[in-house]
């Protein structure tokens, strides 16, 4: 049997002539932490309304917990918790009462409710705002009611839509810790987001989305090795002619030098001590230079190969 | 689950600035601004020393036996006086104000008035009753029976005196209580935004809050109808209020049927509530529909006399269905017929009419909700 927690398979959902997402795969299994990174309007939020039966799609088959997911399939509902990208609180309600107002639309016994709201509130730390209105919390303070209000009922199922929008780096550290908490707990999450840090800090998988296609899926490092670039050498305040950049060429796994503004950038795909070679040679040329460091390559750099722009374009 | 939406929305609609200023605020900031305009004459009573009719002839034997009516009635010492007239030169007094209404003696006679009042009311129950007894008249005059006919009159004459007597005697029909009816109804009407507040906060295209209720194991009909009960409540209690208000603080002479005044506004706010409902569903962005309700509101209570008093009767002689299926008209009429007639079924028969449309906007809401899938969010 299957331990697929979503299968989606040759999803597509146009608005009018725009497709928003084109023909998506995509195979979630049990207990991961699953990253949807893409750049803003690459079709993530879509995919996932269409995962949840919020938006109507034009072809495709979307299961979840093995069974097919339609705007009715209110069991498979039950299991499932959603963080949206904006804070989807009522305003007129304190922080207890809202968890509990949510909570209470998956859990109807009363006491278990209690405990489950209670419980809630302690994880995302807001017990000295229980009884405060939305209005008067800060915006990490709202984001993390917002939170609670989606995993108070304890869903199997957890899904984060953009969740740190706005938020104060302290926060968005919280809500991480508290992610990978969840996931410890037992809970399948997704993750969308566009910062390609905390998905590479979180997430087991990934899956690469650009203009409503999965452009590439596997692990960090599953990637990071789709992509030329191993190791980016830079060396700060150096003067080089053409001739040491000519030699610095001809080094091993060297596929790209750039030199500018006394700065040099050599790019490697692949070996192993690759800023030995570059500063022995350079001294052999008698060529001083300042700071020197390595880069590796990041989800930036292989969404930059792959689609020939930056995710934050 | 009806218990935890029903009290969450309860809460949270008890809580909304927005719908305490509209629903409850507003309405009694306006009757108390009405009643310092004009309260001073919703007290004053009306009394009647005579009505003046213009008659127009259409119809031969109706003439014949109306002629009958009339000589009968002039000789006695009734509160009518006849004028017979062709019909422009009626319709020109009538618009002066030198009669106070016009029958036009055709197949069937018809009244025409200027607007609604006492001496409308007295009118039209005396054309009702000669309608009535007509073939009895017809029969008396063939068979030459003078006492007969001096008997059927006698019991005409007397009904209207009856009547006089009795509106006189009850609940205000002042014209200027028109305007508190009016007000009564606009607060009902506002309750729209209530139901198109709760309709919007189901689908999930309209707002996040919508959205995340969407993704949730339960389903749209479970969740509006608590909540649609939720600010029918709310509604129930702020006519309440604004009635007690008027009656018991300002004093107004609204009648003496509290408790059927108050039923009226609980149905009429129920109306207002699914008619906010059914523009709730209309895919437009929540602003629009907003703006959609106020003016369909506003046009409502502008038909039924709030800005112009005269405006009901004027519609009432040229497009007369319009008060039939206008809500505020129909709310308005409700008190003011709870106030004039002992006889219940004018009353009745609008809040039926009320009702049927109640049930049809819940009814096509609920059927445009149901099948609601969203293109996008």
């Amino acid at each position: 049997m299957s331990n697929n927690v979503v299968r989606v398979e040759n999803l597509v959902k146009r608005y009018k002539e725009l497709i928003a997402v084109d023909h998506f795969n995509l195979e979630i299994k049990e207990g991961e932490v699953f990253g949807l990174l893409g750049p803003n309007g690459s079709g993530k939020s879509t995919t996932l309304h269409c995962i949840l039966s919020l938006l109507k799609y034009d072809k495709g088959t979307i299961e979840v917990f093995g069974e097919k997911m339609t705007e009715n399939s209110y069991h498979l509902k039950k299991d499932i918790g959603v963080i949206m990208q904006n804070v989807a609180v009522f305003e007129e309600l304190t922080v207890y009462q809202n968890i509990d107002y949510f909570c209470g639309l998956y859990i109807t016994d009363k006491k278990k409710r209690k405990q489950y709201v209670e419980e809630a509130i302690q994880f995302v730390g807001l017990e000295d705002y229980k009884k405060f209105l939305p209005k008067k919390l800060s915006g990490g303070l709202l984001r993390r009611l917002n939170i609670a209000c989606g995993i108070a009922h304890k869903p199997k199922l957890l899904i984060f839509d953009e969740p740190t929008v706005a938020v104060d780096p302290q926060s968005r550290n919280k809500i991480l810790e508290g992610i990978l908490e969840l996931n410890r707990q037992g809970a399948t999450v997704i993750y969308t987001s566009h910062y390609m840090e905390e998905v590479e800090q979180i997430c087991s998988r990934i899956a690469i989305m650009d203009k409503g296609k999965s452009i590439a899926l596997g692990t960090k490092e599953e990637l990071k090795q789709m992509i030329k670039n191993s190791e980016t050498v830079c060396v700060e305040k150096v003067e080089c002619n053409d001739e040491v950049i000519g030699k610095i060429k001809n080094l091993k796994y060297v596929y790209d030098v750039v030199y500018a503004e006394k700065e040099l950038k050599v790019c490697f795909s692949g070996g192993n001590h690759n800023v030995i070679h570059v500063l022995d040679l350079l001294q052999k040329e008698d060529v001083p230079f300042g700071r020197v460091y390595t880069e590796l390559p990041t989800l930036n750099d292989v969404f930059l190969e792959l689609t020939g722009k930056e995710l934050r374009d | 689950m009806f218990t935890h939406l029903f009290r969450y929305r309860f809460l949270s609609l008890v809580r909304n600035k927005e719908v305490t200023f509209w629903n409850i605020l507003f309405p009694l900031v306006l009757g108390t601004m009405f009643f310092f305009g004009f309260g001073r004459f919703v007290n004053e009573e009306e009394t009647i020393d005579e009505i003046s009719m213009a008659v127009v002839e259409v119809n031969e034997s109706q003439t014949a036996i109306f002629s009958e009516l009339m000589k009968q009635l002039e000789d006695s010492d009734s509160l009518f006086q006849f004028e017979v007239l062709a019909k422009e030169n009626a319709e020109t007094e009538l618009e002066e104000g030198t009669v106070d209404a016009i029958i036009v003696l055709e197949e069937t006679p018809s009244l025409i008035i200027k607007e609604n009042g006492i001496t409308s009311s007295i009118v039209k129950n005396f054309l009702d009753q000669y309608i009535r007894k007509q073939a009895m008249i017809e029969e008396a005059v063939l068979s030459g029976n003078v006492s007969n006919i001096e008997q059927i009159i006698s019991e005409i004459s007397q009904s209207q005196d009856v009547v006089n007597e009795k509106v006189l005697g009850k609940g205000n029909t002042n014209t200027y209580a028109q305007y508190f009816y009016a007000l009564i109804a606009m607060c009902c009407l506002f309750a729209s935004f209530q139901g198109a507040g709760c309709v919007n906060d189901i689908q999930a295209n309209m707002n996040v809050l919508a959205a995340r209720k969407g993704v949730s194991p339960v389903s749209k009909m479970t969740m509006v109808i608590p909540e649609a009960l939720a600010a029918v409540s709310i509604q129930s209690i702020t006519v309440t209020v604004l009635i007690f208000y008027l009656k018991y603080v300002l004093k107004l002479e609204l009648g003496e049927k509290t408790g059927l005044m108050i039923l009226t506004g609980i149905l009429a706010g129920t109306f207002g509530i699914s008619l906010g409902f059914l523009i709730g569903c209309i895919k437009k962005d929540f602003d629009t529909k907003i703006g959609i309700l106020t003016a369909v509101s506003m046009l409502m209570c502008f038909f039924s006399g709030l800005m112009i008093v005269t405006i009901k009767g004027f519609l009432e002689q040229h497009a007369p269905f319009i008060n039939r299926i206008n809500p505020a008209t129909l709310i308005t009429e409700c008190f003011y017929y709870l106030n004039a007639y002992d006889d219940y079924s004018k009353y009745i028969t609008n809040m039926s009419i009320l009702g049927i449309l109640t049930i049809g906007c819940f009814g096509v809401s609920i059927m445009l909700l149901k099948g609601a899938r969203y293109e996008s969010i």
